[in-house]
């Protein structure tokens, strides 16, 4: 048992801290509704951090650590399912940008900077060059590019071999990671704007009705670090279930709460709070939400064959 | 990182299960309801802790000149976990093995350890915690028990509140006020509680049959060798104590197996819910996570870090995993929690009460974060 990230696990997340500095805020007070983060996309490739989670020291703990830093960005990188899901659990390398869909999908994030879509089906996984789809991309306020779903020629598609991972629960956690540094980007911006502004003559973060909902942001913050890494490293059909359920439940409460603190100006485009808290609103119901994910666990912490028994 | 226990650890804890087991009577549910504060458990405590002491698992954590078996803090854990799991039935020993001869053993004197550690480590001897007051709960350092020295002696009057097992201790680890109002007029006294002038109520309560009491003071005279360190430097030991104390009974050990209980008792009846499946499930996670939370505060115990901000956030994430198993069991088990034919069940329901309570407030815990780990401006407040 050691709890602390390992020297090498601390110089990946300094090294990829170094290379998001510049993207950590958006360069204008424009009116976007989502960043274009494809040349950072490409970036991470060059500098290596997308293949992280099959560099044996790092494993999916190295993806976690550098999605965990990259979704603290404004920016809209593509990087989820090339970090953490596509090597774990295809065998075959994609050309990347990867966007992930279920068929019955109706909206696809990433697609419109994708290079592969892969699309999940009762049978299978399927991968389809992106530039051979067409597809509309959506107007919308939640953070990333977005697409209706894409017409798909099924024969256009080719059939993935899996690691026999699962390709769900890789997903799940890479939404846990995404809502852990999204989650922790705008509890960061919602901190520096409460110790600035002042009403009533002092500044509204000395008020204790906003200092303990932001206490508890903290602790939910913590507590989905802990179960995100955990799961990452023991690949626990468990933890990854769990992770993922209790992400998407506290994504809303992130949301609600730092933007409240920020008052009318955090339904502004002027701050970047917006990027976060619709992006966390957005990944809160990926995958069917943290009804889903909680039932996904409760399949694996209670098979029906499986009586009472104690935690281990 | 590594979340993987060393093969001895796993078999130290497989250990401790098989000594439980053992020990344990048949109808320990329901003669135990897992009440720790009951009669029967402090009675059990008495001959299974001596037993615990026998086998090296009363304070493997401790250092081996001082009995114990020189073992890290996640061994400590780990015992904790388990006996939490069962109800503990180390009743309130827990508390001596957890903080009260660790901070005995760290501002005692030669005389003090000698005679407290070996009962403790002994597995002879309860101890209570003498700190809130009617007047001094959340806000510790506003209390009032007055002791006034005289000579080599100290007379001390006053009350404390909410005591958990005054009755059946055999000693009290005790605050009063020796100096100016404020957290620099405080020590500490290590009182036996069969000393003339003291007085125990016992408090009717919903959490067992001793958890609270009052404990009444009265021209009470202690020898100045009961001072536990310096006058007036109490408030040291007092963060030493609460930093072990918020961090110290694995809760969640309890409510997971409740939890995995309440899943099963559905299941027979024909399978839980959806809902009732996912709430579940999401109490567990929120267990899961704590724990985790938990371990890392262990972790940093085993490496000399301080306990910093850690403790407090660890702390209350508990406080939230346990509340949501209690309003699982509220919605899914409506029945049962009310008949209270089912031990674990009503013992699962019961002491989440208290976790957003014992060992200082929830909302203590809130102000302590946003004040030393949010950096959140302070303006007259804890």
């Amino acid at each position: 048992m050691n709890l602390d990230l390992s020297s090498d696990e601390l110089a990946l997340q300094g090294s990829v801290d170094r290379l998001m500095k510049s993207f950590m805020a958006s360069p204008t007070d424009g009116a976007e509704d989502w960043l274009d983060g494809g040349p950072i996309y490409q970036r991470l490739r060059e500098a290596g951090f997308l293949d992280v989670a099959l560099v044996e020291e790092f494993g999916p703990l190295g993806a976690l650590l550098v999605l965990e830093t990259v979704s603290r960005s404004p920016y809209a990188v593509p990087a989820m399912i090339d970090l953490l899901v596509a090597p774990m659990a295809f065998t075959e390398r994609l050309d990347g940008p990867i966007a992930l869909m279920r068929q019955d999908d109706r909206v696809v994030r990433h697609l419109p900077l994708a290079r592969t879509l892969v699309v999940l089906s009762p049978e299978g996984a399927d991968a389809y060059a992106v530039a051979d789809i067409e597809f509309t991309p959506v107007e919308t306020p939640f953070g990333d590019a977005h697409a209706l779903a894409p017409r798909l020629d099924r024969a256009a598609g080719s059939r993935l071999q899996t690691t026999g991972h699962s390709v769900e629960a890789w997903w799940r956690l890479a939404v846990a990671a995404e809502i852990l540094g999204a989650g922790r980007a705008a509890l960061g911006l919602t901190l520096e704007h409460v110790k600035l502004r002042w009403q009533f003559n002092r500044p509204i973060g000395s008020f204790q009705a906003i200092q303990h909902r932001l206490s508890q942001c903290e602790v939910e913050v913590n507590a989905l670090q802990a179960l995100a890494r955990w799961a990452a490293v023991s690949q626990d059909p468990r933890a990854m279930a769990m992770a993922a359920a209790y992400g998407q439940s506290i994504a809303e409460r992130l949301a609600f709460d730092t933007q409240q603190f920020h008052g009318a100006s955090g339904l502004t485009k002027e701050s970047d709070l917006h990027f976060f808290t619709y992006r966390l609103r957005a990944l809160g119901g990926q995958l069917g939400g943290a009804a889903e994910q909680a039932l996904v666990a409760a399949k694996v912490l209670w098979p029906p064959a499986r009586r009472a028994g104690r935690a281990s | 990182m590594d979340f993987s226990w060393t093969l001895e650890q796993i078999e130290f804890r497989h250990r401790v299960r098989a000594v439980i087991e053992e020990a344990l009577p048949e109808d320990w549910a329901e003669k135990s309801r897992y009440d720790t504060s009951s009669a029967y458990v402090s009675e059990f405590s008495r001959t299974f802790c001596p037993r615990l002491s026998r086998e090296g698992l009363l304070i493997p954590h401790w250092p081996v000149e001082l009995g114990g078996g020189g073992l890290d803090a996640f061994h400590h854990w780990i015992l904790g976990e388990e006996m939490f799991a069962v109800g503990e039935p180390r009743s309130y020993q827990y508390m001596n093995v957890n903080w009260v001869g660790p901070a005995i053993i760290k501002f005692g004197d030669d005389f003090q350890r000698e005679r407290y550690i070996s009962e403790i480590a002994s597995g002879s001897v309860i101890w209570c915690q003498g700190f809130s007051e009617p007047e001094a709960g959340s806000d510790l350092a506003a209390l009032q028990t007055r002791a006034e020295r005289r000579g080599d002696q100290y007379r001390l009057n006053g009350s404390k509140i909410w005591t958990s097992g005054a009755a059946l201790a055999d000693y009290c680890f005790l605050l009063a006020r020796t100096g100016d109002p404020g957290s620099r007029g405080i020590s500490v006294f290590l009182m036996p509680m069969r000393t003339p002038g003291v007085d125990v109520r016992v408090i009717p309560n919903l959490m067992g049959q001793y958890s609270l009491h009052e404990v009444f003071l009265n021209e009470v005279v202690l020898p100045s060798s009961a001072l536990l360190g310096e006058e007036n430097k109490g408030w040291e030991v007092v963060r030493a104590v609460l930093h072990n104390e918020r961090i110290g009974a694995p809760r969640y050990s309890l409510s997971m197996r409740v939890l995995d209980h309440a899943v099963a008792i559905l299941e027979a009846r024909g399978g839980a819910s959806g809902p009732a499946r996912a709430r579940a499930a999401k109490a567990m996670a929120a267990l899961h996570a704590a724990r985790q939370l938990a371990l890392h505060v262990i972790d940093g115990r085993v490496k000399g870090k301080p306990a910093g901000g850690s403790t407090n956030i660890a702390r209350y994430a508990l406080v939230a995993a346990d509340r949501e198993v209690a309003d699982f069991l509220c919605e899914f088990l409506h029945d049962d929690l009310v008949a209270n034919v089912d031990p674990l069940l009503s013992v699962g329901f019961r002491r989440t009460g208290s976790t957003g309570l014992a060992a200082g407030s929830a909302e203590i815990q809130l102000n302590l974060i946003a004040k030393h780990h949010l950096g959140l401006p302070v303006v007259s407040q804890s």
